[in-house]
């Protein structure tokens, strides 16, 4: 089903969202990104993207707390749902599954 | 935290337009927090510029979207109203009806008033130069005229600088053919050759600059073009004028706009004209027979203090060549055509009364319409009650409950609105014929569309006003009780209401008597003459020349031999003249006498009344230098009929003597009163008038037409009738008439469509009551009086305030007729009880039918 398809950007904010689990917020989840994969992230792209997954129904969402330098604005909280956790262990077999189809002669 | 390590906030303003709500606190939250991140880690600049390209990141559908906002409440109340209003309109279908059809007619009547409004202040707007053009009048001896002597333009032009241009036009009547086809035309105008420069009448074929410069050229319109010569390329072919003069066709005109206040067909070069006119021959300053327009230039100060000071040194500059008093007025051409009633005007003017009259009208018969609605849902309130109760209990307020009535009222009156525009277009034709135009329902013109519009809102918001006031007041507990009594709260204004309508009913019934009584009081007036039974015929041509064998001719078959020879005919008279002279006139005054050429059989053929002495002798040259003068002529120069015969008067410089008193008869529309009146023989010729035996006016006609084909092959046989040049003198009149009375009828219509409505629905209210009072004994009578004395109570009242505003109107409007009818007390009673008896009818129908009903049914159901 095309809707359940995960772009590989998607399954990379996916994943931050597991590593920041209880704190995953926009910025948190950018910075995350930013730090793991060493370049630059735009917030816009990455808000989206945790909406289209939202809709997905992969992460759901709460608004959390607010601090100061949010300027007194909560936070909407993601957690990644059971369907979420499914889908990137899908994704992990699939590609461990691969990495074992390859024969050893590719490398030589 | 400062204000220094904040984000621009002009960032987060555009943020906030753009960012779906919902959305916004995380978004905004995120963004800042990141800010502060960079903020400490780099430089403020650095931090506000990937803050810029933050923002921007979020540019994208998804932020845009507003894709969780719940719908706003409005929009499902909105709904709600619609329905509820449409629920209301399908179960109460013979009200729905009423409402919608009482308000369609009102409005198209208005949407018509105000297309022949917008018509008629239309006139002359399509010139170019509109603003600057104005046409010369003058005021001699208490007599506005649109006549100017010949030499006045080129003076002016001359010596005023503010005068641009000038252009002089003459009317004229003249036989024009092509081959054997021959027709006697009226819509002639010679003029000079900045006519195009004045006036911007588009030219379709030819040269706008040198289209008459050519003395024997002819523009015609492309009316005529098909006329004369079908299908054929009319441009460079000649026209024969008046049997003699070959005319080449230089230009084709546009067919003239029927909002042009002048109306020809034919424009001849004055220069062709210059080649016989006595008067441009010499410059003759003595006759007044020119039109003169004027076009000032662009940027003069057009004032009315300016332009009355321009008028003083027109006056002055050419008060030295004329020997008469003579005051002169600059008219705006855009004012001619509702606005200007002067001798020798041009034909087919309007009348700026009648606009307004119209007008009032329109707003009348809307606010009539809006009545009804106001009524009929003041009346129904009690039905809507519960529904208001309910609605105030789970927390409507009254502002929303307004706007619900309103919107109801504005559904049905744009329902009204679709009806109207059907119905405008379905009518207009009709409506043409009635007022003579060529109207049509222009969608395109947006200036009419905003004014239907408005219409629409205002009838809507108006008519709705008063039923969401009074429906929203209503306390829910008292409604809910069930025990609600509004009839008595409404009922003043309801009945307020109804005697507002019945006064303009009545107002509108009594005009229409009063219209109707004046127009045949011109028919019927004795105007001194008997108009019956007269033809006459122009003599053109060769009758001239060979009039002593045409008289022969008449004299010698009987059904013609009762015949008069005159120049002018006592329809309009438009000549006068100041120079008569009699013994002990003061030589100050200077009264303007309007004068006839007639002969000896005239005032016979006319049967005219000579009060005393004689009239003039058949082919007596010995009365070249007698005089008849009328009563009004013996009360201006101080005699009286027993002395007036013998005394000597001179005219146009001929010394001679009275030798009759005709009594007074009218020569002019009688919107003007008689004048003093001067005949003089008349040895030339002009017009053949005939008095035909009853019933013979076809054996006439043809014994004139084979005359005329005898001596005069040449030229078309035409005739006229008196009467019916007389009853075209009231065409306005009449056909105004036509429309106050038209109007007047749907007025009523709509006044006794809500009257109908409001008994209806009290007739079923009072049905119980009806029931009962059967049961115990009453007659059918007795409950019909029941249901009636109330309209009838408020019908009086309604004639007593309507009397005198009638009485106002109507003596305002005869006030322009000099000769006219009383406006008696009959006038009234008839109107009254006309009202009276359509509301008795109207109301009676529902009352009878109540009354009749079979009280068990009333009764039965608990």
């Amino acid at each position: 089903m095309k809707g359940t398809y995960l772009g590989e950007f998607e399954e990379v904010v996916l994943l931050a969202v597991a590593i920041r689990s209880g704190d995953a917020y926009g910025a948190a989840v950018t910075s995350e990104i930013e730090q793991q994969m060493g370049r630059s992230v735009n917030l816009g792209a990455v808000h989206s993207a945790l909406h289209r997954l939202e809709e997905k129904g992969l992460v759901n969402s709460q608004m959390g707390g607010a601090t100061a330098e949010r300027g007194g604005r909560r936070k909407r909280l993601y957690s990644v749902t059971i369907a979420g956790k499914r889908a990137l262990e899908e994704i992990h077999q699939l590609r461990n599954q691969m990495w074992e189809s390859i024969p050893k002669t590719a490398w030589s | 935290m400062s204000r220094k390590d904040q984000p621009p906030r002009w960032l987060d303003r555009l943020l906030e337009r753009f960012c779906t709500p919902n959305l916004w606190e995380e978004v905004q939250g995120d963004l800042h927090e990141r800010y502060q991140l960079r903020i400490k880690r780099t430089s403020k600049t650095k931090a506000d510029w990937l803050y810029f390209r933050d923002i921007f990141s979020y540019l994208r559908p998804s932020i845009f979207k507003r894709r969780h906002s719940p719908k706003p409440v409005l929009t499902d109340m909105l709904r709600n109203y619609f329905l509820i209003a449409f629920r209301n309109l399908t179960r109460q279908k013979a009200f729905s009806v009423i409402n919608i059809l009482g308000l369609s007619v009102g409005m198209a009547c208005s949407i018509l008033i105000l297309l022949w409004v917008q018509d008629e202040l239309s006139y002359d707007r399509f010139h170019t130069h509109a603003d600057q053009l104005y046409r010369l009048t003058i005021n001699a001896s208490g007599v506005d005229a649109a006549i100017t002597p010949v030499p006045t333009a080129a003076l002016l032009a001359d010596k005023l600088p503010e005068i641009k241009n000038t252009v002089r036009l003459h009317s004229d009547t003249h036989i024009l053919g092509v081959g054997d086809r021959k027709f006697e035309e009226e819509g002639i105008y010679y003029a000079d050759s900045t006519f195009f420069d004045v006036f911007s009448f588009p030219l379709v074929k030819g040269d706008v600059r040198t289209a008459l410069n050519r003395p024997d050229g002819i523009i015609i319109t492309e009316r005529m073009a098909q006329k004369y010569f079908g299908q054929e390329d009319a441009l460079g072919k000649t026209i024969r004028k008046d049997n003699q003069d070959e005319l080449v066709v230089i230009g084709v005109l546009a067919d003239i706009p029927s909002t042009s206040h002048l109306q020809f067909d034919f424009i001849l070069p004055m220069s062709f004209l210059a080649r016989t006119n006595y008067d441009l021959k010499n410059n003759n300053w003595n006759n007044f027979d020119f039109y003169t327009y004027i076009q000032l230039e662009d940027k003069t100060n057009t004032s009315p203090t300016s332009l009355a000071n321009l008028e003083k040194r027109i006056g002055k500059l050419i008060e030295k060549n004329i020997p008469l008093r003579v005051d002169f007025k600059l008219q705006p051409v855009l004012s001619i055509h509702l606005n200007s009633h002067l001798l020798r005007d041009v034909a087919g003017n309007g009348n700026i009364q009648y606009v307004r009259i119209f007008s009032v009208v329109a707003v009348f018969i809307l606010i009539v319409a809006c009545i009804n609605f106001m009524n009929l849902a003041t009346a129904r309130s009690a039905k809507r009650a519960k529904e208001v109760g309910l609605r105030k209990v789970v927390g409507a307020d009254r502002i929303q409950l307004i706007g619900q009535f309103l919107a109801e009222s504005s559904l049905i009156s744009f329902i009204s609105l679709l009806v109207a525009v059907v119905l405008v277009w379905l009518l207009i034709p009709f409506f043409n014929i009635l007022s003579d135009k060529q109207l049509t329902l222009n969608f395109l013109d947006t200036n009419l569309l905003l004014i239907i519009g408005a219409i629409a809102i205002t009838t809507g918001l108006l008519s709705g006003s008063y039923p969401a006031l009074f429906l929203s007041k209503f306390q829910p507990i008292k409604v809910l009780k069930g025990n609600l009594t509004i009839a008595g709260g409404g009922s003043w204004l309801r009945n307020g209401l109804v005697v507002c309508q019945f006064v303009v009913s009545i107002i509108m019934l009594v005009g229409t008597t009063v219209v109707y009584n004046q127009l045949q009081f011109i028919k019927q007036r004795n105007l001194g003459f008997d108009k019956e039974n007269l033809l006459y015929v122009q003599m053109t041509g060769e009758l001239w020349s060979k009039q002593q064998a045409f008289k022969n001719e008449l004299k010698q078959n009987p059904l013609t031999q009762n015949f008069a020879i005159s120049l002018d005919l006592p329809t309009n008279l438009a000549t006068g003249v100041v120079d008569v002279f009699w013994e002990g006139k003061n030589p100050q005054s200077q009264p303007l006498f309007p004068t006839m050429a007639v002969d000896a059989g005239f005032i016979d053929i006319f049967k005219m009344k000579i009060l005393s002495g004689r009239s003039f002798y058949p082919d007596s040259k010995a009365d070249s230098a007698s005089y008849i003068v009328n009563e009004k002529a013996l009360q201006i120069m101080g005699m009286n009929i027993s002395n007036a015969v013998g005394k000597s008067l001179t005219f146009g410089g001929i010394k001679g003597t009275i030798i009759g008193v005709v009594q007074d008869f009218n020569f002019k529309p009688i919107q003007q009163s008689i004048e003093p009146m001067l005949m003089h023989l008349n040895t030339w010729g002009g017009k053949v008038i005939i008095r035909t035996q009853p019933n013979k006016t076809e054996a006439t006609i043809q014994a004139l037409e084979s005359i005329h084909k005898k001596l005069n092959p040449a030229y078309p046989f035409t005739y006229h009738f008196i009467d019916q040049d007389l009853a075209n003198l009231y065409k306005t009149e009449n056909r105004m008439g036509d429309l106050f009375n038209a109007f007047a009828v749907l007025a009523i219509f709509i006044s006794c469509l809500g009257l109908y409505g409001l008994s209806a629905f009290i007739a079923e209210q009072r049905t119980k009551e009806i029931g009962v009072r059967r049961v115990l004994g009453a007659s059918v009578g007795n409950i019909v009086y029941l249901l009636s004395q109330n309209f009838t109570r408020l019908l009086l009242l309604a004639m007593v305030i309507a009397t005198p505003l009638a009485w106002y109107a109507a003596n305002n409007w005869l006030e322009g007729f000099a000769y006219r009818i009383n406006v008696d007390w009959t006038i009234f009673l008839i109107s009254c009880f006309t009202a009276l008896g359509i509301a008795a009818i109207t109301v009676s129908y529902e009352s009878i039918k109540a009354a009749l009903k079979n009280p068990v049914k009333a009764l039965r159901n608990e």
